[in-house]
């Protein structure tokens, strides 16, 4: 038998790991972001010297640039839309999809989880790439769509850089993560439940909206979490398929580091967008965790 | 007895670490964009030093900087832009030359030598250079009857209406200031801020026009016909022609100079100051300034080399080419280095120029007046 200090020494290493890796480069993140721009890249010195007088050279300059300019509030808003959106969509597309393959025959199951999975043994890029060619002006999914909606007297659309482009590649690139956490959840569903349901008699109807939907809550929860944290951030995506219109903050976090030499004002944008995830995520757990469903999930 | 057993087994480590030592190969990393030295250049190179070349690639003079800013090492050879070398002397991230260990510096076109970027050659010898210009769809601009040999083509509304969402411009704040600053008639490396200001209200107005600004894969969606027009680095449209000739695709896509003048990228060799392997260093460039090399870089690759001798040799197809080889080199100029105030400006106003989304303005007057 192990003894408790045992245990805890165990739990040594990874705390350490997490110390090193997480905390000491939010805690640079917060110094960095009160530091003035370096002229090439990288922040200034802490202290100077100026007239033989010490000085700190900390100030707000970065957060007042930050939350002054009307830019950097529209790509934060659009960011948190998209992520909404695709959360939303992942979760009306998975939400069916889930529950069959949570009810199908246990011989199938595997395999309609692992045809979920065959997608990402593919580089992400490369996913992205395809969704390029597919929605390019010259591929028969445009075609299509602009002839039907020519015949409706529209003018033909663009479907590679837009808005539209961009939210199908981040439901198609995060759509796994809210079908996985489902069905582990809707799968441990007990049929028992159902049927004492049935006995008293409720319809079909009621079964999914007053049974299955509130006991899956925890499962749509984390699913949401795993699909909207990640994609608040996500650059990559607008960058390839969006326009100038659908870039999101990641890519102006990127642009600061890589092409703007401002360390300070991507450092300030991140913690904006650290805060906000936090502040959401929390605000929906916690509207989660006092409903009735989640607290019967969870007994 | 364990003791001894503990002996044994740690001798028998030594004697692997040092075995796994002497065999390791020597390595010698290059910091290079994609596509820009040819396969023969480096087995000559691998061969002289014994050592085998890593390439290690870069999208973009900025990434580059921010990355050596950062302090990033480990690389023997890089090739910056012309103002990038300016600023990495001023980080003192590159050693001076000892021009006696490039004997090959003699094949380099007088020309091409003692830039205002690095007066004297003292830390950086050319390697190539890539002009910066328009290239289209051929048939598309016959259709639409325009003539793409002005920046107009870009910036003035009377041709962005026929072609809104088919154009692409460099992700790069100082290949697209230099070419609006060149359209209205100004200094395409003015430090003025009303220029610089008036060089950003033009952007604006036609950004909302431009589909993204992509300088990586802008040529695959000439290929594809999705995109029109592109602001274009030599070198990526050679390999988007033979592309498009190898797969005989239905899209010609062609290139030209454009008429106020045009941007052109002077790719340097420079030697960082973290490297371990100096004298390798040397022997790259050198073997890098070879006629040979740089004949088979312009012949593999479609980049404009500083060598007479190579040009001499290269096929008519190629030193033909305007837009590779400009006829009047007196119309193309390079990048001078901004002073780190000015480059801090200039980089506020791309980040707004890209990030913030503009709706069409249809009440602007598009005069060059301002």
């Amino acid at each position: 038998m192990i003894k408790l200090t045992e245990k805890r020494a165990l739990s040594w290493p990874p705390l350490l790991y997490l110390i090193l890796m997480f905390m000491v480069p939010m805690g640079l993140m917060l110094i960095i972001a009160f530091m003035e721009p370096g002229d090439y890249g990288g922040v200034k010195p802490l202290i100077s010297h100026i007239n033989g007088k010490l000085h700190l050279d900390l100030n707000l300059d970065s957060f007042i640039l930050v939350f002054s300019s009307e830019f950097v509030w529209q790509l934060m808003v659009r960011s948190i839309i998209y992520s909404l959106v695709t959360t939303i969509i992942c979760l009306i597309l998975s939400y069916p999809l889930s529950l069959m393959i949570a009810r199908s025959a246990k011989k199938y199951r595997d395999i309609l989880l692992l045809l979920v999975i065959i997608p990402f043994w593919s580089c992400f890029l490369i996913r992205v790439y395809a969704w390029m060619i597919i929605l390019g002006p010259d591929s028969g999914v445009t075609h299509i769509i602009n002839s039907i909606i020519s015949v409706l007297g529209f003018p033909p659309v663009n479907l590679l850089y837009s808005t539209f482009a961009v939210i199908i590649c981040l439901v198609y690139v995060n759509l796994p993560f809210m079908i996985l956490p489902l069905y582990a959840n809707l799968e441990k569903h007990e049929m028992d439940l159902l049927d004492a349901g049935r006995d008293l008699g409720a319809t079909r109807f009621q079964l999914f909206w007053k049974v299955t939907v509130p006991l899956s809550l925890p499962g749509v929860l984390v699913g949401s979490a795993l699909v909207f944290i990640p994609c608040i951030g996500m650059f990559v995506v607008p960058e390839l398929v969006g326009s100038n219109c659908s870039l999101m903050i990641g890519n102006l976090i990127k642009q600061q580091f890589l092409q703007g030499m401002n360390w300070p004002l991507g450092t300030v944008t991140s913690i904006v967008m650290t805060v906000s995830v936090l502040s959401i995520s929390l605000i929906v757990g916690f509207i989660a965790k006092n409903s009735n469903g989640f607290k019967y999930a969870s007994k | 007895m364990s003791k001894m057993c503990l002996n044994k087994v740690a001798l028998v480590f030594i004697f692997f670490m040092l075995t796994s030592f002497s065999w390791a190969e020597k390595k010698f990393n290059l910091y290079i964009g994609t596509n820009y030295i040819a396969d023969p250049t480096i087995a000559r190179f691998e061969k002289l030093c014994n050592c085998k070349l890593y390439q290690n690639y870069f999208n973009d003079n900025g990434e580059l900087l921010a990355k050596i800013a950062a302090g990033a090492s480990g690389y023997d050879v890089m090739v910056p832009t012309s103002y990038a070398v300016t600023d990495l002397i001023a980080m003192h991230k590159i050693l001076p030359l000892d021009k006696s260990k490039l004997p090959n510096l003699q094949y380099v076109d007088k020309k091409f030598l003692s830039e205002p970027y690095d007066q004297g050659n003292k830390y950086s010898v050319p390697y190539a250079y890539n002009p910066v210009f328009l290239a289209y769809n051929v048939d598309k601009m016959k259709e639409l009857g325009i003539n793409p040999n002005t920046w107009a083509v870009v910036f003035d509304p009377k041709y962005l209406v026929k072609l809104k969402g088919r154009i692409t411009m460099f992700n790069s704040s100082r290949n697209v200031f230099a070419v609006a600053l060149l359209y209205l008639g100004k200094d395409p490396n003015s430090t003025n801020i009303a220029d610089l200001k008036a060089a950003q209200n033009l952007i604006n107005r036609a950004s909302p026009y431009w589909a993204k600004f992509d300088s990586d894969s802008y040529y695959r969606g000439l290929l594809r016909g999705d995109i029109w027009v592109s602001q274009s680095y030599s070198i990526d449209i050679f390999k988007a022609m033979s592309d498009a000739r190898n797969s005989h695709a239905k899209i010609t896509i062609g290139a030209q100079l454009q008429k106020e003048g045009n941007m052109y990228e002077l790719d340097n060799l420079v030697i960082p100051a973290s490297t371990h392997n100096v004298n390798d260093a040397y022997a790259f460039i050198n073997n890098a300034l070879l006629p040979q090399s740089e004949y088979e870089l312009s012949n593999l690759t479609g980049s404009s080399v500083p060598s007479q001798i190579a040009i001499k040799r290269l096929d008519n197809s190629i030193a033909s080419l305007d837009w590779i080889y400009p006829h009047d080199m007196s119309k193309l100029q390079t990048f001078i280095a901004y002073p780190p105030k000015i480059r801090i400006l200039t980089n506020e106003m791309w980040t707004e120029i890209q990030m913030q989304c503009r709706e069409i303005c249809s009440t602007c007057s598009y005069a060059q007046d301002n």
